[in-house]
């Protein structure tokens, strides 16, 4: 009987921490610097037959173990802020942008989290971009 | 993302940049320009264009899952033809659709497009991108490929948008919000349209916009996205809640059907019409008839008729011209067949209730002084041309030009009222009537009213000579004519109507013109002719009394509104009064 309950604690008490372990996984993920280098959206590119388009010279970002973050735009603008990653893997920002001064918080979607690929798009987007980074060193 | 910049520091920053390359942006360059295939729409009489297109529902390898219901196809074409329609451009549904088994192609993966069916704008609709779930579809120019997400088809014109990058459309935010921010290269100036052909969407009457749906697509932005004033209704644009085209769009994508090798195989003579009057009712007269399409290539045409009709001259050109014989037959038909195969047929009336010209409700005489008087063009329904109905009407008050009125401050001119000021002899309807004003000036003028179909084409309905003079001499002592209407208002559909005449007059002698008009006709010396209209100008009543007592029975009349009841009599007398129905 005391296995039982035991069992039963365990198996409720991992249920309800999955979400949170996901994301928490997701967090783990995605620290470290990525690089934007392409994007699809809903125009075919009629070379490939297919919707992506890369990008040169894409944007940078950096995650922190500590959820901080850091985007650096050519030419010379830069987001700096907080992210974090929760409820069905919306990515959230809160940033500052240098040099307007201007904060702003912002919500994704992300589609693909791995080793190497981080793609998401903004919720209720149906045409696109969705946007493909790829990873530059790891952590 | 929102951007707050320093303007100039940025202006100064982009423009040193003008390279894409910098700007990470790699623009895709199958479209074609618009100064290569410009053609401007500037008449409403211009040719349409017509497009094939083939709708194709993929469902999985066993035949499952389909991306959509095919009962929706209607409401997909109506939609699409709704929005490209007003810009001349028509789409044919060719067949009715088919289906595509393929699981990867209903999931869109790489390398598993179906072929095409030629000559028609493929329409895919599917049941997901796998790679990119929220996508509603894909298109592009020149590849007569539209791919739909099935939930998506009837969906914030989904469909629409994508036939629009089909047809040389570009998104109207291009290069300001990229997927890497502004790209100064080739984003347009909200402060300046300078430069609007080569410049975001390369249409000029769009103005420069932004989207918010790419996070961070507006950075490095150097205008500021509070000084933009986009057009979120565009249809090319990613705001929610999309509705038409620009003009310039339009014209964009006519011109690129009109020209561009891609498009060719896809053009159709299917939703062509025969344009021209819908009615010839008068012997001698000619009028011109022509295909509505545009030219494909070039074609031949072999024109034909039936009925009291003749061509005259050539009937191998794009354009007939056709009169009318006698006897007449009450309708006749105008056919054309394109290359030797597709036949487009027009019937027309050839025998008509009001002749081609009518009377407006309208004294070949007036005294002086009169004041404001209404005008009614009779309409018979049966005249209407459903294909082309008619929007508004303009009546135009003619002065002999030989010998124009020396004007002083007390002489008045013959006016509408509700007329422009500085037009005051032309008035433009949207029913068929009009108030008219005499003036104080003894002379003859012509009044002629024309009416103006939904596609621009013009005819001429009515022509009337009126001598506006002294009431001493009236010549056919039309003032004393009276009509006593009761009870008004009226009750139960019955009008009672008396017509009170002087004793000793005569017919009126009205003015004898080259063809034989409406009073000189046998049937219109029928004595006490009424008719009745409502006040959007409908004709509801017409018929002819011998007596001059009678009783209308049976009106259909709606309860609180206002008509007017025209009555003609044999002495010229005319008489115009409203009544209320009870
Ligand atoms: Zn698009």
């Amino acid at each position: 009987m005391k296995k039982i309950i035991i069992l039963i604690l365990f198996v409720s008490l991992g249920c309800s921490d999955s979400e949170d372990n996901s994301n928490g996984l997701m967090m783990n993920k995605i620290v470290g610097d990525w690089k934007l280098v392409g994007y699809y959206d809903d125009e075919e590119d009629p070379e490939t037959g297919f919707n992506y388009h890369t990008v040169e010279n894409g944007f940078e970002t950096t995650f922190r173990q500590n959820k901080t973050f850091e985007t650096t735009f050519i030419p010379s603008e830069t987001y700096s802020g907080k992210f974090n990653i929760a409820n069905d893997s919306i990515l959230t920002f809160n940033y500052t942008i240098t040099p307007s001064g201007i904060s702003n918080p912002e919500r994704f979607k992300i589609l693909i989290l791995n080793d190497n690929v981080l793609e998401y798009i903004a919720p209720g987007a149906i045409f696109g971009p969705q946007l493909r980074l790829e990873r530059i060193n790891n952590p | 993302m929102k951007n707050y910049y320093n303007l100039f520091v940025y202006l100064f920053i982009c423009l040193a940049r003008l390279n894409a390359q910098e700007c990470g942006f790699v623009d895709t360059e199958n479209y074609q320009t618009y100064d290569q295939y410009h053609f401007n729409r500037s008449s409403a009489n211009v040719d349409i264009h017509c497009i094939n297109v083939c709708f194709r529902i993929v469902r999985d390898n066993n035949g499952a899952n389909a991306a959509i219901n095919p009962n929706i196809i209607p409401q997909v074409l109506s939609e699409m033809n709704s929005k490209f329609n007003p810009h001349g451009i028509y789409f044919n549904q060719v067949g009715t659709f088919d289906y595509i088994n393929s699981t990867n192609y209903n999931n869109y993966l790489q390398g598993s497009s179906p072929a095409n069916i030629p000559n028609c704008l493929n329409i895919y609709f599917i049941k997901n991108f796998n790679h990119n779930p929220s996508l509603g579809g894909i298109a592009t120019f020149g590849t007569l490929r539209v791919t739909i997400k099935g939930i998506h088809a009837t969906n914030d014109c989904t469909v629409s948008h994508e036939v629009g990058h089909a047809l040389n459309l570009r998104h109207t935010f291009r290069c300001t919000s990229t997927a890497n921010g502004f790209n100064a290269s080739c984003a347009e100036n909200p402060f300046n349209s300078v430069e609007c052909h080569i410049r975001g969407d390369l249409v000029c009457d769009t103005p420069a916009d932004y989207t918010t749906m790419g996070g961070n697509s507006n950075v490095n932005n150097p205008y500021g996205l509070n000084n933009y004033n986009p057009d979120k209704k565009n249809i090319m644009s990613y705001w929610i809640g999309k509705q038409h085209f620009s003009p310039g769009q339009g014209e964009r994508m006519f011109s690129s059907i009109t020209g561009a090798p891609e498009l060719q195989s896809i053009r159709s003579y299917n939703c062509a019409n025969v344009v021209g009057p819908s009615k010839i009712c008068r012997s001698g007269r000619i009028d011109s008839y022509r295909v509505s399409v545009a030219p494909i290539g070039t074609p031949t045409y072999n024109w034909s008729v039936s009925g009291c009709l003749q061509i005259i001259g050539s009937s191998t050109n794009s354009s007939v011209n056709i009169t009318r014989t006698l006897p007449s037959t009450s309708n006749s038909t105008i056919s054309v067949t394109i290359n030797g195969s597709i036949v487009k047929t027009k019937t027309i009336r050839t025998r008509c209730l009001f002749g081609v010209f009518r009377m407006a409700g309208l004294y070949d005489w007036v005294s002086k002084d009169y004041g404001d008087m209404g005008l009614i063009i009779p309409i018979d329904p049966e005249d209407e041309d459903l294909d082309d109905p008619v929007v508004k009407y303009m009546w135009e008050i003619h002065e002999q030009e030989s010998e124009p009125t020396a004007l002083n401050s007390e002489n008045i001119k013959p006016y509408f009222v509700g007329a422009l000021p500085n037009e005051k002899n032309i008035f433009t309807s949207s029913t068929n009537q009009a108030i008219v004003n005499w003036g104080n000036i003894s002379k003859s003028y012509l009044i002629t009213c024309h009416e103006i179909t939904q596609s621009g084409e013009k005819y001429l309905i009515s022509e009337n000579y009126v001598d506006v003079g002294d009431p001493k001499n009236n010549p056919c002592f039309k003032n004393n004519i009276q009509s006593i209407i009761a009870p008004n208002p009226v009750r139960n559909g019955l009008i009672n109507v008396i017509v009170q005449k002087p004793e000793n007059t005569s017919p009126c002698n009205y003015k004898d013109l080259e063809q034989p008009q409406f009073f000189n006709s046998e049937l219109d010396k029928v004595n006490n002719s009424i008719t009745i209209f409502d006040y959007q100008g409908n004709e509801i009543y017409r018929n002819v009394f011998e007596t001059n007592e009678f009783t209308i029975e049976n009106v259909n009349l709606i309860s609180g509104n206002n008509y007017v009841v025209n009555l003609f009599t044999n002495e010229g007398g005319f008489n115009q009064q409203v009544i209320i129905a009870e």
